[in-house]
C-alpha cells in the first residue's frame, strides 16, 4: 500500500509519543519493569485496546461512519458469556458463537447505515440505547462467577498471557484481510464513496462488512472484559464507547474516514491506558485524571491537525 | 427568501401527526392523561430538553455536534447552587456562568473550524475537561442549594404572575422566540445555514465561517448553561452528573424533530416538536408500566425508525 511521507511521519510521531509515555511510566514506577506486572497491565488494557480496534473499521468506512454501540455490545457479550453461552458451551465453541453474535449485531448496524441510510451516529446511538437497555433488563444486578476456562485466560496460556491470545484473533483476521482487496476497498470507500462507486466497488457491501467486522472484534473485547472482571455487569460496557472513540482519535485515525488502520486504534488505546496508569501512580484523583485526559486529547488533536502540519512545513521550507 | 419545492420530508407534518396520535393514545389508555396538570408537567420536562437542545440544533445546522452540553449544564447547575448558597446575588452568578459558557463554546468552535478537527472529538475533550474540573471542585458530592424562587419557577404546579402556568413555560416561549428570530430573521442566522450548507461556498461569498462556528458554539454553550440553571431549580442541589442523560437526549430530539446532523436542514421549531415527542413518548411508556430499561431500548428503536421514515440520506448513486 502506498504510504505518503506525511502519514509516515505522523505515524512515527505517535509511536514516539507512545514510547515516551512508556519510559515516563517506567521511570515513575520502576516496579513495572517485570514480566509478571507487564502481563497484568496488558490484561487490564486489553478491553480498551480491542474496543478501539472494534471501532476502527466503522470510522475507516467514511461517510461520518462511527459505531457508538461498541461499548454496550461489549457489555452484551459479557452478559451472554457469563449467564448463558459460556455455561452451555465449551470454551472454544463459546468464543466462536459470541464472535458470530457480535458480527451479526455489527452487521445490523451496517445495514442501518448502508441500506436504510440513517446517519451512522444516529443509527448506532439507537443501537447503543437498545443494547444498554437490554443489558440492564437481562441483568439488573451484577452476577458471577465467569466460566472456569476464562480464569485460565486471565492468567496465561502456554506461557503467553491469555489476554494477548485474544489480541491475536483480530490481529490475524486483519493481517489476512490486508492481503485481500477488502482493506484497500474499505479505504477507497472511506476516502470518497462516490469515486469508489464509480469504479464499480459495491459500497453498500463494503460498509456492512466493515460494521460486521467491528462487531466481531467488539465481541472479542467483551470476552477480554469478562476475563478481566470475572463476572457479568450491565454497567461496565457502555462507558467504553467514549473511551474507544477517544483512543481512536488519539491514535491519529482520520474521523473523516479512508485513512488509518488497526495500528492507530492500538496505539491510541495503549497511549490512553499509559496516561491513565501514570496519573493513577502519581496519585492524581480520578476527577483531575479526566481533566488531564481531555487536555491530552485536545493537545494531540491540535498537533495532528492539518493547520499545524502546514505551519510546521512552512517553517521547514524557510 | 429562497423558494423551493416542499415535500413531506421538509414539512413538520409527520412530527405534528406523531404528537397528536400519542396524545390520543395517552388519553384513551391512561387515566388522568387528559388533564391540564399532566399536560403542563409534560411541557415542563420538554422545556428542559428543548432548551438544552437549542444549541445542539444550531450546531447541527453547521454540520457539527456538541458533546460538551452535559458538562456545561453540570457546570451551570453546580455554580447556581453553590454560589447562591454562598450569598452571591443571582445576577452575578449568571454573569460568571455565562462567562464560562461563552469561553468554552468559543474554544469548541475555534478548534473545530480553524484547525478542521471533527467537532465530535473536540467537544468530547472539552466536555471531559469541564466535567472533570467541576467534579474535582465539588469533590464529587452534590453541593449547595438553589434559590427558593428558582424552584417554584420551574415546579409544574407553580404559578407565575397570577397565571396558572409555571414560569419556566413562559420563559421557554420567550427563549424560543429569541432563538427562532436569530436563526430565521437575522443575517447571522442566514450565515449559519450558508456555512452548514457549504463552508467553502459560504466563505467565497464572504461569510466569516470561522467566526460563525465560534459564535454558534458559544450560543450552544449558553443554551446548555440556561438549561443547567433551570435544572438547579428542579434538583435544588448542584451536581454535575444530573446532566449526563442530556448527552443523548439532546441529539435525539434534534433528529426526531427532523434537523439533519449533516447541516443546513431543519431549525429550532423542529427541535421544539422533537422535545415534545420525546417527553410524551417517555411519559407514555412510564405510565404504561414498562420496565425502565426496556423503555430505553424502545426509545433507541424508535429513534432509528423515526429517522429512517424521513431522515434518510441520499444513495451513493444519487450523489454522483
Amino acid at each position: 500500500m502506498p504510504v505518503s511521507l506525511k502519514t509516515a511521519s505522523a505515524g512515527l510521531t505517535s509511536w514516539a509519543f507512545l514510547l515516551a509515555l512508556l519510559i515516563v511510566n517506567l521511570i515513575n514506577s520502576p516496579y513495572m519493569l517485570n514480566a509478571q506486572v507487564m502481563f497484568g497491565m496488558l490484561a487490564v488494557a486489553m478491553p480498551l485496546v480491542l474496543g478501539a480496534m472494534a471501532v476502527t473499521p466503522s470510522i475507516l468506512s467514511g461517510g461520518g461512519g462511527l459505531d457508538l454501540s461498541i461499548g454496550p455490545l461489549m457489555g452484551f457479550i459479557n452478559i451472554l458469556l457469563v449467564t448463558s453461552v459460556g455455561a452451555a458451551l465449551p470454551g472454544f465453541a463459546a468464543v466462536v458463537v459470541l464472535m458470530l453474535i457480535g458480527a451479526v449485531i455489527g452487521g445490523l448496524n451496517g445495514v442501518l447505515v448502508a441500506i436504510v441510510r440513517v446517519q451512522p451516529i444516529v443509527a448506532t446511538l439507537g443501537t447503543y440505547l437498545i443494547l444498554s437497555g437490554i443489558n440492564l433488563w437481562l441483568l439488573p444486578i451484577p452476577i458471577g462467577p465467569a466460566p472456569d476456562w476464562l480464569l485460565a485466560l486471565s492468567r496465561s496460556v502456554a506461557g503467553i498471557p491469555g489476554s494477548v491470545v485474544l489480541l491475536l484473533i483480530p490481529a490475524i483476521i486483519w493481517l489476512i484481510l490486508l492481503y485481500t482487496p477488502f482493506v484497500r476497498t474499505l479505504l477507497a470507500v472511506g476516502g470518497d464513496d462516490r469515486v469508489a462507486f464509480s469504479v464499480g466497488i459495491n459500497v453498500t457491501a463494503v460498509r456492512i462488512l466493515a460494521y460486521a467486522l467491528g462487531g466481531l472484534i467488539a465481541a472479542v473485547a467483551g470476552i477480554a472484559l469478562t476475563a478481566l472482571i470475572q463476572s457479568a455487569d450491565a454497567s461496565v460496557g457502555p462507558p467504553f464507547t467514549l473511551q474507544v472513540v477517544t483512543a481512536a482519535a488519539l491514535g491519529g485515525i482520520s474521523l473523516a474516514g479512508g485513512r488509518g488502520g488497526m495500528r492507530n486504534g492500538i496505539k491510541g488505546a495503549l497511549s490512553l491506558f499509559l496516561i491513565q496508569t501514570l496519573l493513577t501512580d502519581l496519585g492524581v484523583s480520578t476527577y483531575w485524571q479526566q481533566v488531564c485526559f481531555g487536555g491530552t486529547l485536545l493537545l494531540a488533536l491540535v498537533l495532528n491537525s492539518n493547520l499545524t502540519a502546514q505551519v510546521l512545513s512552512g517553517w521547514r521550507r524557510r | 427568501m429562497i423558494r423551493r419545492n416542499i415535500s413531506l420530508t421538509e414539512t413538520a407534518l409527520p412530527q405534528v401527526v406523531a404528537i397528536i396520535l400519542m396524545f390520543i393514545a395517552g388519553s384513551v389508555l391512561i387515566d388522568g392523561y387528559f388533564s391540564s396538570r399532566s399536560m403542563i408537567s409534560i411541557l415542563v420536562f420538554a422545556s428542559f430538553v428543548a432548551i438544552a437542545a437549542s444549541g445542539q440544533t444550531t450546531v447541527a445546522l453547521l454540520g457539527g455536534i456538541d458533546l460538551s452540553i452535559p458538562a456545561v449544564m453540570g457546570l451551570a447547575n453546580v455554580m447556581t447552587a453553590a454560589l447562591s448558597s454562598q450569598g452571591w446575588p443571582f445576577w452575578t452568578v449568571l454573569l460568571v456562568i455565562f462567562g464560562f459558557a461563552v469561553v468554552i463554546g468559543a474554544m469548541n468552535g475555534l478548534l473545530s473550524m480553524a484547525l478542521n478537527i471533527n467537532s465530535l472529538i473536540v467537544t468530547l475533550a472539552t466536555g471531559a475537561i469541564v466535567g472533570g474540573a467541576v467534579l474535582a471542585w465539588t469533590g464529587g458530592t452534590p453541593t449547595g442549594s438553589a434559590p427558593k424562587w428558582l424552584s417554584s419557577f420551574v415546579a409544574p404546579s407553580g404559578q407565575f404572575v397570577g397565571l396558572p402556568l409555571p414560569g419556566v413555560l413562559l420563559f421557554w416561549v420567550l427563549f424560543s422566540a429569541v432563538w427562532l428570530f436569530v436563526l430565521h430573521k437575522t443575517i447571522f442566522g442566514r450565515w449559519i445555514y450558508a456555512t452548514g450548507s457549504s463552508p467553502v461556498a459560504a466563505s467565497i461569498a464572504g461569510v466569516p465561517t470561522i467566526r460563525v462556528w465560534i459564535l454558534t458554539f458559544a450560543f450552544s454553550a449558553c443554551g446548555a448553561a440556561t438549561a443547567g440553571v433551570l435544572l438547579a431549580g428542579f434538583t435544588s442541589q448542584g451536581d454535575v452528573r444530573v446532566a449526563a442523560p442530556y448527552l443523548f437526549s439532546t441529539v435525539a430530539c434534534v433528529v426526531i424533530g427532523g434537523t439533519s446532523l449533516v447541516g443546513a436542514r431543519g431549525g429550532y421549531g423542529r427541535t421544539i416538536l422533537g422535545a415534545i415527542i420525546l417527553t410524551q413518548m417517555t411519559s407514555l411508556l412510564i405510565a404504561l408500566g414498562l420496565n425502565t430499561f426496556l423503555q430505553q431500548a424502545i426509545l433507541g428503536a424508535l429513534i432509528i425508525v423515526v429517522v429512517a421514515s424521513y431522515g434518510r440520506e441520499a444513495a451513493v448513486a444519487d450523489r454522483l
